[in-house]
């Protein structure tokens, strides 16, 4: 017969207090190892996830050579404006400096650059153009110290951006305002952008 | 309790908690560089260098590049002025004024940012074809069925997103809780 004295039943008490005195370790050690776990993941998402962005152009896009992504470019890169014709370049900057030239659309043009793991690290838009094209270069740290500006040429006429990595992506990005001028911007693109890799032969266009 | 078990409680607990906050704030796409102005959602640092680690990984998880800040602002609307969720079956007015930029566009989307519509159907305005009222505010009708006006095709379906970015903007650095933005009233629903 089970003793319900106040002796044993305050003893079953102190039992059971103990046992979960003696799990209580264990899971505040749980949640802490929870809370870096979430830190831990989230910061490794951008490089493993197998879905992004990186994985995604490396499907349609070569290494230093613009390809236009023709259609809907929301397709490819989801969260694309349907309204801009995109046009991409993946860039590996081991062999020197990139050369970008967009055209300047009607309407709305713009540069973008992100490194591998999609963080966008400059951008600019036709406001910065002088010309009827924007050139951009792309350099690693160690190239920028190497170019040096001729006397006649300012500094102002070449637009020099240094990129954190060696790899990434160029986006170039231009607006049809409605849809029966996005062929017009499409051709434009297909026809004038450009993406070149300017190896040590080549001096940087000047025209 | 015994080291072993413990160990094994420890580690359930740490996967089940990490992981689980992590498909919670990445999945519903929010972080800690997020904050809201009534329906609108942004992250102003998503496009520099400076974005935080959650929207990183909304984006690499949604496989997508975020608008890089010199070019443009995207703002996110998930739900309505009152603060109901958008639902595609709903009609929406979309009313500025929108903050000076040079350009805007106004887009719809899924959940995922997947479109909504098939391909033939408009997917969003531009500012430039938006035909405006007399005041020069742009009004807009998200509505299933076709509509008189600016109409943009919801989709029908339940989950919907509006996506409003501003080109070429000084409102990409200087944006607050304080910026007016343009209103999103639902008018009826089915």
């Amino acid at each position: 017969m089970t003793d319900l004295s106040p002796r044993r039943l305050a003893d079953i008490g102190r039992e059971r207090f103990a046992r979960i005195l003696g799990v209580l370790p264990w899971i505040v050690a749980g949640l802490l190892l929870g809370v870096a776990v979430h830190i831990v993941s989230v910061f490794a998402l951008p490089r493993l996830a197998p879905d992004d962005a990186r994985a995604r152009l490396s499907e349609v896009a070569t290494v230093n050579r613009l390809t236009t992504l023709s259609g809907r470019a929301s397709v490819i890169l989801p969260l694309a404006d349907p309204a801009f014709e995109t046009a991409v370049c993946r860039f590996d900057l081991t062999s020197g400096p990139l050369h970008v030239r967009a055209p300047v659309t009607p309407h709305y043009t713009a540069i973008a650059l992100y490194t591998s793991t999609g963080l966008a690290f400059g951008a600019i838009n036709d406001r910065a153009a002088t010309r009827r094209v924007l050139d951009l270069f792309v350099v690693t740290q160690a190239q920028r110290r190497e170019i040096t500006t001729d006397e006649d040429e300012t500094a102002a006429d070449n637009l020099i951006l240094v990129s954190p990595t060696t790899e990434g992506f160029v986006l170039i990005r231009a607006l049809a305002v409605q849809p029966s001028l996005a062929p017009l911007v499409r051709d434009q693109l297909a026809s004038q952008a450009l993406c070149e890799i300017l190896t040590p032969e080549m001096a940087p266009p000047t025209e | 309790m015994r080291a072993l078990p413990g160990l094994l409680l420890t580690l359930a607990i740490g996967a089940a908690t990490g992981l689980g906050l992590t498909a919670l704030s990445v999945g519903r796409s929010t972080g800690a560089g997020t904050f809201r102005i009534g329906p609108w959602l942004v992250t102003p640092k998503a496009g520099t260098a400076e974005a935080d680690p959650y929207a990183r990984a909304v984006a690499a998880r949604l496989g997508t590049l975020p608008l890089a800040l010199a070019d443009g602002l995207a703002l996110v609307a998930d739900q309505d002025e009152a603060g109901a969720a958008l639902d595609g079956r709903c009609t929406y007015r979309f009313h500025g004024p929108v903050p000076p930029a040079r350009y805007w566009t106004l887009t719809t989307a899924g959940s995922d940012f997947q479109p909504v519509v098939r391909e033939g159907f408009r997917q969003g305005f531009t500012s430039y074809e938006v035909v405006r009222g007399t005041d020069g505010a742009a009004e807009v009708l998200v509505a299933p069925q076709a509509r008189a006006g600016n109409w943009l095709p919801s989709g029908g379906a339940g989950e919907l997103r509006l996506v409003l970015r501003l080109y070429d903007t000084a409102v990409a650095t200087t944006i607050s809780a304080g910026t007016p933005l343009p209103s999103l009233t639902k008018v009826s629903c089915p």
